[in-house]
């Protein structure tokens, strides 16, 4: 006869806050068709020119993007990780340093330096060159390869330093070249980490807002915010936003398909592969850190300059500003703590039909865009409860949603680390299993839900398009600021939020850092 | 091996237990004394540390009954829970919790902190016993899981692989000095491990299991001298085994097989049939002057003996010679037995 294990029956009691997760998560979405079908299907809309083109510039930037962001990070990553060459610290700290510089503070700032009153123009003029402001398809593809290229050199590097020396060896000694050797060694195996990262790009490429709309790109987040905006066309707002939802879920549908086919990356390290470089490939590297500095660096320069420009005047909205992020980060960070640490405990732990469900729903439901989380809590609270909209508790919420993700999977990947006999160990000595959760694993868990915390609440400082849609009117956080400082090319002023949010931002590097090496 | 006339501490009934309809553990019985250590040997995935789950009640057995003293904790009607069984479990990764110090691991399962301190110093940790778990070494790693497992008094305290991770030259020790506080807190104990010599040093009483079953239970020295099939003597300590065949029943000594290398006295008598195998361990072959003609196949030195196979008819042998008496391949070589040796009847299966 077949019995069950003796289950786990205190996890029922997290399921109904892990259901008003997959609600919140959901709701927005599900609001997006509501209002996109309420006057019938809108074939008209559908399948209009507008709508192809919109489609195509919106693939084209992703794909664009997402090819060069690998095509630099392996390069990038071969000569941090299997080549003896000098200065491949400096590559390194350059190719990850734009994980403190979010891509529309970014894109502000190559405006800023481009711009014909910045550091370049002066310093350019005496030549007779004229630089001017970037903007369009280049632009954005410049903006989003250099600040998110850590998404995809990352895991590249990492696939790459666990080249097996011995294939190496192996193929130098089957007559191979060293080139030839390099490819069978080193390259074809991370091909598995190099479609993650370019997906990665490929993603965001898709549902960034920021910078995309600084550069004045028309590509879905921008249309769709423009069309909310001028509030005769929320329809075709929406069903914009349906659209790329669906562009996202193909993405991520095609990319599971390609990694299928593709090995795994090596999960053991082996001795590493350390090759003596060519000349010509010392000379590429010092090449990549001088083009890669140049990008990175700029907006940094360009941000001093510019505050040096700054007259010490009009800054009467930074307190209210940093108050208005920090508060509203606090009340989003809880909300995504307070929910994230039951949900992660029941996805670790849960069994069955409705535990596999829950999980696939997260994988895919979790990362959707600022823009689309906002416009379907903005319809649902115009809809519902109008009194709601563009109050600080809504965009708390936007907020929670929007970073639960963050939360739970650094909570996911303590309680991955815990071996279960831990909790087995307390049964034998006498504990239920509740009790054994709550005395063994609950107090190991601290690491996660803290380091959780603070990079939800970063990312929360950092957040652009849902703040824009639903913060109460006449109120801002850094970002908006950076936003319509912008905006109105008064680049002295937008300086100050912006090395702020990436002072910020650097900050989340350090806590991830930190997370990391403490487990 | 402790023999009272009160109930035996646990007692397993036809234990069962399929996972994804592979049989893992297959009518496992036996029968635990109070105060007695007690090994399963066998290979890895032959089933063991599933049963010592089961004990625990950490996995639930398809078919079988548990009883601890006259208390059934598992049935077709029964499953109590591990917290409720009193049994102690020495995890073979120790599981120790790492945001407690030592002290506060070993006094986990009491309610009394001062039988904690006394089962701290009863494992020699008095000196570490506000310690950091990642500041201990793995050898007192191994002490805080015991005491932490023997603090609240089990009634039967299980151990899965105890000495796995500890290095080779600290094992021996470690395991003389389980062994001793086991006795000296008169603890009734079931020791899971793959290493022969663990098993026959530690235990009382070893049972090996093989594929799932339950082969043999006997002392180590009956398991050594007497093994019950061709399984349980190779998988504890080495031999060879040759083809014999003994008179029909009747006709001839009942007590003598005929083998490539002669007639050869039989420990325990023939059953079972005429035609089989003859089981010799190699400190019984001599190689010398009499006996049969071989050939010397291989010849490695071990520093304190050598480890010689001959081959004798197509038959391969292997003898432990002195450090002396080395031999190259090829050498012309007689082969002796001495000593009475095991024959198994055709039917049983070689691993």
């Amino acid at each position: 006869m077949a019995k069950t294990n003796p289950t786990q029956t205190w996890l029922r009691w997290l399921w109904p806050p892990a259901l008003l997760c997959v609600a919140a998560t959901l709701l927005p979405v599900l609001y997006l068709g509501v209002r996109s079908f309420e006057h019938g299907l809108p074939t008209q809309d559908l399948f209009s020119p507008q709508t192809a083109g919109l489609l195509l510039r919106s693939v084209g930037l992703a794909v664009t993007t997402a090819l060069l962001a690998v095509a630099v990070s392996t390069l990038c990553a071969l000569g941090t990780s299997v080549f003896a060459v000098s200065g491949k610290r400096m590559l390194h700290v350059l190719c990850v340093a734009p994980l403190a510089i979010p891509s529309y503070v970014g894109a502000a700032t190559y405006i800023a330096a481009l711009s014909p009153r910045g550091p370049l123009a002066q310093l350019l003029q005496p030549l007779g060159i004229r630089v001017s402001s970037p903007s369009g398809f280049w632009a954005c593809v410049v903006v989003l390869v250099v600040f998110n290229l850590p998404l995809a050199y990352l895991p590249i590097r990492a696939a790459l330093l666990r080249t097996d020396r011995s294939v190496y060896e192996a193929a130098l000694l089957l007559g191979k070249s060293r080139l030839q050797a390099l490819w069978v060694a080193a390259v074809l195996p991370a091909r598995s980490a190099m479609v993650s990262g370019g997906v990665l790009v490929g993603l965001y490429a898709l549902s960034e807002f920021g910078s995309v709309s600084l550069l004045r790109y028309d590509a879905f987040p921008r249309v769709i915010y423009l069309q909310f905006q001028s509030a005769f066309d929320r329809t075709q707002a929406s069903l914009n936003a349906l659209l790329l939802v669906l562009c996202l879920v193909v993405v991520v549908v095609v990319s599971e398909v390609m990694q299928r086919r593709l090995p795994p990356v090596h999960a053991e390290r082996t001795r590493p592969l350390v090759l003596a470089p060519s000349r010509v490939q010392q000379l590429a590297v010092a090449a990549l850190v001088v083009v890669v500095g140049v990008l990175v660096l700029l907006p940094v320069v360009a941000l001093l300059f510019w505050l040096k420009a700054h007259d010490g005047s009009n800054l009467d909205w930074v307190w209210p500003a940093v108050r208005a992020s920090l508060t509203t980060g606090v009340m989003g960070t809880l909300l995504a703590t307070v929910f994230g640490v039951p949900l992660a405990v029941l996805l670790h732990r849960g069994q069955g039909r409705w535990h596999t469900f829950l999980v696939r729903f997260v994988d895919v439901g979790f990362g959707m865009p600022g823009l689309i989380i906002a416009l379907g809590l903005t319809f649902f609270a115009l809809r519902t409860a109008p009194a709601l909209y563009q109050t600080w508790g809504m965009l708390a919420l936007a907020y929670g949603v929007l970073y639960l993700s963050l939360s739970v999977s650094s909570i996911r990947g303590v309680l991955a680390r815990l071996p279960p006999s831990q909790e087995e160990a307390a049964r034998t000595l006498g504990k239920t299993p509740a009790t054994a959760f709550a005395r063994v694993t609950l107090p190991q868990l601290k690491v996660g839900v803290v380091g959780g915390a603070l990079l939800v609440w970063i990312s929360c400082m950092k957040e652009l398009s849902a703040t824009l849609l639903l913060i109460p009117a006449g109120e801002h956080t850094l970002a908006t600021r950076l936003w319509a400082f912008t905006d109105e090319a008064m680049f002295a002023d937008a300086a100050v939020p912006a090395l702020l949010l990436i002072g910020i931002a650097a900050l989340g590097v350090v806590v991830v850092h930190k997370t990391e090496s403490s487990s | 091996m402790t023999q009272t006339a009160s109930t035996p501490a646990l007692r397993a009934e036809g234990l069962q237990k399929s996972f994804d309809g592979n049989v893992v553990v297959d009518d496992v019985s036996f029968t635990l004394q109070r105060g007695e250590i007690f090994a399963l040997l066998g290979p890895s995935g032959c089933g063991k540390s599933t049963t010592l789950r089961m004990l625990a009640g950490l996995e639930t057995p398809d078919e079988g009954r548990i009883l601890l003293g006259d208390d059934v904790v598992n049935d077709d009607h029964t499953v109590v829970p591990p917290e409720q069984r009193h049994i102690g479990l020495v995890f073979q990764q120790y599981a120790l919790f790492p945001h407690l110090d030592v002290t506060a691991n070993v006094a986990f399962g009491v309610d009394d902190k001062s039988v904690a301190v006394d089962m701290v110093q009863r494992v020699g940790l008095q000196h570490r016993a506000d310690a950091a778990i990642h500041d201990l070494s793995g050898g007192e790693q191994q002490r805080v899981a015991l005491a932490r497992a023997l603090a609240p008094k089990p009634s039967v305290v299980l151990l899965d692989e105890p000495f796995a991770n500890l290095d080779a030259s600290l094992r021996q020790q470690v395991q003389a000095e389980v062994r001793s506080v086991l006795q000296q807190v008169q603890a009734t104990a079931l020791v899971v491990t793959h290493d022969q010599q663990e098993a026959l040093a530690m235990a009382d009483r070893v049972g090996v299991m093989w594929q799932g079953r339950l082969l043999q239970v006997a002392t180590p020295q009956e398991l050594y001298h007497q093994p019950a099939s061709p399984e349980v003597a190779a998988m504890v300590g080495a031999g060879s085994f040759l083809p014999a065949t003994c008179a029909a029943e009747g006709a001839g000594d009942p007590t003598v097989v005929t083998t490539t290398l002669g007639a050869l006295a039989v420990s325990g008598g023939v059953h079972g049939g005429t035609e089989g195998r003859a089981f010799v361990r190699p400190h019984q072959v001599k190689l010398g002057a009499a006996g049969q003609k071989a050939t010397v196949t291989s010849c490695r030195f071990f520093g304190d003996h050598h480890v010689v196979t001959v081959d004798v008819d197509g038959v391969q042998v292997v003898a432990h010679t002195s450090p002396a008496d080395g031999a190259s391949e090829g050498d012309e070589v007689f082969v002796d037995v001495v000593g009475e040796v095991v024959f198994f009847a055709d039917g049983g299966s070689l691993p």
